[in-house]
């Protein structure tokens, strides 16, 4: 096992106490807690396990199973990115419907 | 009938201008001024509280989009016949609002949108590229060819204000403007004014990169929807 292997196995390990922590502080939901779980466990199995999914790579057309899933983790990095641009889009649009509103309330008339 | 005209202003960091601005109106006649402050840093507020006019101030700055909206808003609750939006920065005539206004009050069109190229302002070669481009880009994304797709100086008639709706706060909402008029099926027409450029408004104006920026909004706007 190399040292980026080793300090991927880490830094999960690391992420899924603080998503433990998270849980435990009720900072997350139980479904957010699932999720998170997932990924970062998913990861430390990948990296243990690479050899044996070596079949998600013949699946994907790409040789290393590692690469089909840092790719597929690009995709989905985009999407959230575009959600996250659409949430904080209504965030703002609230922002300037409350700002309008009270900005009439007070209105300085002539 | 005698038709109730208000003029909306948004403003932001005008206090070298805005008195006068006002003052400009009122001597041509109107009386019924909107200034919408959208928190600026200067002294705008304070120097417009001295003159009778509506002021409505935003407890935070969300961009000019926003102010006219809350301007235009504002004007529909004063029941307005006319609404005319105007730059506080100096660059309109407030002698050529009569010629804005004309053709709404003929019933001939909800909406008139001023250009200057079809005035005679001398508009600095940078910016002319910028516009252009403004307008080859209005033609794709809303269909509508015009002479001056980002021009602040506009009429809008109490219905085509009911009708347009105002999302983006920022300087993208002209596009949209223009964009509602197409969706909506708004009548409009352009109308020659001049934009008065001095070296206060050219710094003020809109960058290439801040031009770049809308665009790329608009489009993912577009997208999100």
């Amino acid at each position: 096992m190399g040292i980026i292997e080793i300090l991927i196995i880490i830094f999960a390990c690391f992420a899924l106490i603080k998503v433990v922590l998270k849980l435990k502080d009720k900072a997350i939901s139980w479904r957010e807690f699932g999720f998170w779980a997932v990924i970062w466990t998913a990861l430390v199995a990948l990296v243990l396990l690479r050899k044996r999914l070596g079949f998600l790579g013949e699946l994907s057309g790409v040789d290393d199973p590692f690469k089909t899933v840092v790719i597929l983790s690009i995709i989905l990095l985009f999407y959230l990115m575009f959600r996250t641009f659409i949430k904080i889009d209504k965030v703002e649009q609230e922002i300037t419907r409350l700002t309008r509103e009270i900005a009439i309330k007070k209105v300085r008339k002539k | 009938m005698k038709n109730k005209i208000f003029i909306v202003i948004a403003a932001y960091n005008e206090e070298n201008q805005i008195v006068k601005v006002i003052k400009g109106l009122k001597k041509e006649g109107y009386k019924d001024i909107i200034l919408i402050d959208d928190c600026s840093l200067d002294k705008t507020y304070e120097k417009a509280k001295k003159e009778k006019i509506h002021l409505l101030k935003h407890e935070v700055n969300r961009g000019q989009g926003a102010s006219l909206k809350t301007g235009i808003d504002y004007a529909l609750q004063q029941n307005a016949d006319i609404i005319v939006t105007f730059d506080a920065d100096g660059q309109h005539n407030p002698g050529e609002i009569k010629r804005l206004i004309e053709p709404i009050k003929k019933k001939n069109v909800e909406v008139t949108l001023g250009s200057r190229f079809l005035g005679k302002s001398n508009v600095p070669f940078i910016k002319r590229f910028i516009l252009k481009g403004g307008v080859f880009f209005t033609w794709i994304f809303s269909g509508i060819k015009l002479t001056d797709t980002h021009n602040g100086f506009r009429a809008l008639s109490r219905k085509a204000a009911q009708n347009i709706e105002i999302k983006h706060d920022r300087m993208e909402h002209a596009s949209e403007i223009i964009d509602q008029i197409a969706k909506k099926k708004i009548k409009y027409i352009e109308v020659p004014v001049t934009i008065k450029y001095s070296e206060y408004s050219k710094k003020k104006g809109q960058s290439v990169f801040n031009s770049i920026n809308i665009v790329v909004k608009l489009i993912l706007r577009k997208l999100a929807r």
